[in-house]
């Protein structure tokens, strides 16, 4: 099996774990990930905010290359490319003179549409596939946290609800484990102001880390690289704003599913939480580095 | 936030110079981070995240940045020139256009090693075609003139 | 031949402004034909009508043109004139040249041109008219009224009080509707089944009403003044006359647990059941989908002991047939289910309750005898949040109108909670504030002023549990949109008011509109509220669209004086503007071929079947009929017919053709 892959900046960057879980987790299941030759960065949040032709274009250039090599799906993990991709898509769709336009600034035609995919709904497809192969049933009690951008809105994604969703959920089930109820399942983490504004993320972090604990859940599991480096990251920032400290880990879906295939902790990149993984009652394997006075590591 | 987006919307419909200014000149419009939750829930479908785009742009271009604002508009400015520069986003450099554009030097300084420690912290560019996107850059400004953007 | 007279009405300077009238009777006295033409300043005033029927006297004249205004302001006054000239009213028409000339064209010799072609036109049509004569039907002075909420009630007493026969129809097992579900009702907070039970006595036992309750309509055919009506009477499973309403089996039958509808679910009861203790019939029903008896024939035991031996475990469910001549629709409306709210958690939790749900809570024969009390545990809430427009005003998730009776009915609310709970605090969101009835504005400013209500302008975007309450995350817009963020014991959603359920099919089986809501549509929203546009039924209530208690009896009675109307003669006139079916002598007999293709074009299906026999009784063949009574002279079945074997009369081919030839 293969599949197009655009792991975009996140991935190959501050948030390798992700990329590595992914990358793990799709060898395991001998998918084949086919990197989107020669991507560029998607835009992310700075381009829309400053310029609207470019935050068309840069996705455009990603999926004009993907048809261009012939992928005719594309998996990008992140929640912020997966949005902008197909958000652009769409866009681009609806407006001939956008396109038009676009064409111009990529040097490129837009090309066959491709379909983009989530990493949820990847996980989903594959599902078939990761059931046979766990070897270690993820038996623990998590809250999955969605964020902002994998279910809204739901007229432009349309992938679960934008209310309340439960892909996560229903893959965490699968593969063993149990999910609480809660109810920040999609209540914004701060994104893009993580540098500029860090008091306000750790404020909106700390509600979510608090209604987790609150809601009984061993642990938070994340299908975007900005959530995770808002709540394991910036973990300081939120114990400041909630006067007191909690060591909930923040893991990746796919470190979920990698776990449960009994793919070593290693491999999934959880050494580099900032907020070590460790279950009650279990001594925790990965070392944590000096913490260098910023979020206490325990 | 100094106004609430509905606030925003309000200042807009009275359609007077001042309450624009007003707008352009808030906090508000930078503090939006584009999470959706608004148009998703929206009795009327009022498409905000696309509006505050549009006003953010147009509070640049009027020269109207709230003071306050302006560090936030400096990351996304350093988040884009690293595009430019690299094609992919280069976390360092990002960071330190970011510092240098406001002069918060130390900020997250603490973070450094332990990122570096983690190996999230690339110490060069991670691939990337550099003159794809230089081209691309230059392209949109040029169309986007020409369309008189 | 043809003699016919021509009167070209000025309208003052409405015509003659712009349009000269001596011109055109000038024109019309040269048309073959026409014998008599003249112009006069106002044909529709009483010297006017004495030209026509002078005119049509002296120079016996057969057939009459009134070129004047549109048909739709004077034909009857000019037929009426001219009936009384002793000329058929069928054989005067008029030409428009008001609306269709003068008063959408400049001066000028092209526009009394048109009004002389116009003019033209009318008299070729008018000399192939034949006398009509309007058609009379009988009319039955029984109504069928469906639902037995407080509008069909209301409809029922008064068409019953003016001496004439009623079914009230309701499909559930006693009358009374959501009125009876209520606890208070504003803004007086008179106890709402204080009000509403005399009603229901007095329904039930006037005499010249029949009550079928626990029944359905299952077909309506007919027409105006001549329905028939056939009504599925479900079983109960007890015989009624015998039954004394002791009660005894709904306290001792096994099965326990189902979710009490009228109860909302608050409570539960049994299988075998009384709706409430006010319940009209106070007959119990054996809910057959629950009963242990009719899921695996075991039990019995209410037919054990029931003392006056009155259960009737095979009885069966009744078809009746009853001929009506005037229908009234008040089958009220339902409210939008708290599954309906995402944002809200989908309804799941149980201390989110709707506003039916309250006044439960707050009834004094509900299930917490009217204590307010949270569904979850049972304690008493010390903070209740009301959300206004829930699901209303809402075009992304829910309907676009406004539901109403929320802003009251969510005053009342707080209200109660306050005079039940004195320490206990109020919130109210909401948008904009409706109370335009009378008194209704100062009932809300009661809320505010004397029992301290909390109202903040501004919607709910987000509810989730969070340690055994409900945090509700609102904004308060006149704080300049600060967010408010209220930790709650129990939410109450005023959620939409919506058609009822069955509203389509029911629509669909009456031949009656309906717009996109559901609701049925009434024949003009502003002059003709309480008809709808299938002649001889009626609206009243919520079925219509959301409104009060006040505005639902108003209507109602209405309703039922337009049935009062309808039944004081004892027949209907009808326009004799109908489609006929060929009819010629042996042996053609008719040159309709029997295709029914204007069966299927009909919109009002007033095309029937009928087998042409021989005198010895032998079949020729079956050819279409037109049902008189029903027909609209729409003319469509004209337009289809491939043998051009039916006309209209007074619209016939011929004149039709004429007219277009004239010009």
């Amino acid at each position: 099996m293969r599949v197009g892959y655009y792991p975009g900046c996140s991935l190959v960057g501050s948030s390798r774990d992700f990329g590595e879980s992914v990358a793990a987790v799709a060898g395991a299941l001998e998918v084949e990930l086919a990197e989107v030759p020669g991507w560029n960065c998607c835009g992310a949040s700075s381009a829309h905010a400053l310029d609207h032709l470019l935050a068309l274009a840069l996705p455009a250039s990603v999926l004009a290359s993907a048809a261009r090599a012939g992928l005719g799906e594309v998996l990008a993990p992140c929640a912020s490319c997966y949005h902008r991709l197909v958000s652009a898509q769409r866009e681009l769709a609806g407006s001939e003179q956008l396109r038009r336009q676009v064409e111009r600034v990529i040097d490129m035609p837009v090309g066959a549409p491709v379909k983009v995919l989530n990493v949820l709904e990847w996980l989903e497809r594959c599902i078939d596939l990761i059931t046979p192969k766990v070897k270690q049933p993820f038996a623990r009690t998590v809250a999955c946290y969605y964020g902002c951008l994998l279910v809204r809105p739901a007229k432009v994604i349309e992938f679960d609800r934008s209310e309340d969703p439960v892909s996560m959920d229903q893959l965490v089930a699968r593969v063993g484990g149990k999910t609480v109820e809660w109810g920040f399942k999609t209540e914004c983490c701060g994104a893009a102001l993580s540098i500029p504004r860090t008091p306000t993320v750790g404020q909106l972090g700390a509600r979510i880390v608090r209604n987790a604990a609150g809601s009984g859940a061993e642990a938070i599991v994340v299908a975007c690289p900005m959530c995770h480096s808002n709540l394991d990251m910036r973990r300081g920032a939120i114990e400041e704003a909630l006067g007191t400290s909690v060591d909930l880990p923040v893991l990746f879906i796919t470190q979920v599913v990698g776990l449960a295939l009994g793919i070593s902790e290693r491999a999934l990149g959880l050494q580099r939480h900032f907020v070590e993984v460790r279950w009650p009652g279990r001594t925790p394997t990965a070392t944590a580095s000096a913490s260098g006075g910023a979020a206490p590591v325990r | 936030m100094d106004h609430a987006p509905s606030e925003l919307l309000r200042m807009l419909q009275l359609e007077l110079p001042e309450q624009e200014g007003r707008v352009l000149g808030s906090q508000a419009i930078w503090m939006c981070i584009g999470c959706q939750t608004c148009i998703s829930r929206c009795p009327k479908e009022v498409d905000l995240p696309r509006a505050l785009d549009f006003l953010r742009r147009e509070s640049l271009e009027q020269g109207r940045v709230h003071p306050d604002a302006r560090d936030i508009v400096a990351f996304h400015r350093a988040f884009l020139s690293s595009i430019a520069r690299h094609g992919r986003l280069f976390e360092l450099g990002t960071v330190v256009g970011y510092k240098l554009r406001t002069g918060h030097l130390l900020q997250d300084a603490a973070l450094a090693p332990a990122m570096l420690a983690k190996g999230k912290l690339g110490l060069v560019p991670h691939g990337g075609d550099a003159q794809a996107a230089a081209a691309i850059f230059e392209r949109a400004r040029a169309v986007a003139e020409e369309a008189g953007e | 031949m043809a003699r016919i007279g021509v009167f070209v009405c000025h309208c003052g300077e409405n015509i003659g402004g712009t349009v000269d009238c001596a011109q055109v009777a000038e024109a019309a006295r040269s048309l073959r034909g026409v014998v008599h033409a003249v112009d006069y300043k106002y044909m529709c005033s009483d010297p006017g009508q004495n030209l026509l029927k002078e005119a049509i006297r002296e120079k016996r004249l057969d057939g009459v043109v009134v070129a004047a205004c549109s048909p739709r302001m004077h034909e009857p006054t000019f037929r009426a004139a001219a009936e009384e000239a002793g000329l058929n009213g069928y054989q005067c028409e008029m030409a428009n040249v008001r609306e269709h000339c003068s008063w959408v064209h400049e001066k000028a010799n092209s526009t009394t041109a048109k009004a002389i072609d116009l003019v033209h036109i009318q008299v070729e049509k008018v000399k192939r008219d034949a006398p009509l004569h309007p058609i009379r039907v009988p009319v039955s002075r029984t109504a069928l009224v469906l639902g037995g909420g407080i509008a069909g009630i209301q409809a029922a007493l008064d068409i019953a009080n003016a001496g004439n026969q009623v079914i009230l129809l309701e499909r559930s097992p006693s009358i009374g509707g959501h009125m009876s579900q209520l606890s208070e009702t504003f803004p007086t907070l008179d106890c709402s089944q204080c009000i509403l039970t005399p009603r229901m006595v007095e329904v039930a036992r006037h005499p010249n009403v029949t009550l079928y309750t626990y029944s359905e309509l299952e077909k309506l055919e007919g027409f105006i003044g001549n329905f028939k009506a056939t009504i599925r009477r479900r079983a109960r499973k007890l015989d009624e006359k015998i039954c004394n309403g002791c009660g005894v089996c709904t306290q001792k039958c096994p099965v326990k647990k189902i979710p009490d509808e009228f109860n909302e679910g608050l409570s539960q009861r049994r299988a075998i059941y009384i709706p409430f203790p006010q319940a009209v019939p106070n007959k119990p029903v054996i809910d057959t989908a629950n009963c242990t008896f009719f899921k695996n024939g075991k039990c019995r035991a209410c037919e054990k002991l029931c003392a006056a031996k009155a259960i009737r475990l095979d009885q069966q469910d009744e078809i009746v047939v009853r001929e009506v001549g005037a229908v009234v629709l008040a089958t009220g409306f339902r409210t939008m289910g708290l599954e309906r709210f995402p944002e809200y958690g989908y309804g799941r939790h149980p201390d989110l309750i709707d506003g039916l749900k309250f006044e439960r809570l707050a009834s004094a024969s509900g299930p917490t005898a009217g204590v307010i009390r949270r569904p979850s545990d049972g304690k008493i809430p010390e903070t209740v949040v009301f959300v206004a427009c829930a699901g209303s005003r809402d075009e992304q998730k829910g309907v676009s109108y406004c539901s109403k009776i929320c802003c009251m009915y969510t005053a009342k609310h707080a209200m109660l909670y306050r005079h039940k709970v004195h320490g206990g605090k109020a919130y109210v969101f909401y948008m904009d504030v409706r109370a335009a009835g009378k008194n209704y504005d100062e009932f809300v400013r009661r809320a505010v002023e004397e029992d301290g209500v909390k109202y903040v302008r501004g919607r709910v975007s987000r509810i989730y549990p969070d340690r055994g309450q409900l945090v509700v995350k609102g904004v308060d817009t006149l704080l300049g949109g600060e967010p408010l963020e209220i930790r709650a014991d129990l939410v109450v959603l005023a959620t939409a008011v919506q058609a009822q359920q069955g509203s389509e099919e029911m629509a669909q089986k009456l031949h009656v509109s309906y717009d996109n809501h559901r609701f049925f549509a009434e024949a003009h929203p502003k002059l003709r509220p309480v008809e709808t546009n299938t002649a001889g039924i009626f609206l009243a209530g919520a079925c219509q669209a959301p409104r009060d208690i006040p505005e639902s009896v108003a209507q109602a009675s209405g309703a039922a004086a337009k049935v009062c109307g309808l039944f004081s003669r004892p027949e209907l006139t009808r326009e004799p503007v109908v489609a006929v079916v060929d009819r010629q002598a042996p042996p053609v007999w008719s040159s309709c071929v029997g295709c029914f293709l204007c069966r299927s074009a009909c919109p009002y299906q007033a095309i029937e079947e009928e087998t042409i026999r021989t005198r010895k009784g032998e079949v020729v063949k079956t050819v279409a009929r037109v049902n008189a009574g029903l027909c609209q002279g729409c003319g469509t079945c004209v337009a289809t017919c491939r043998t051009k074997s039916i006309d209209l009369q007074g619209f016939t081919n011929e004149q039709l053709f004429a007219e277009v030839m004239a010009i």
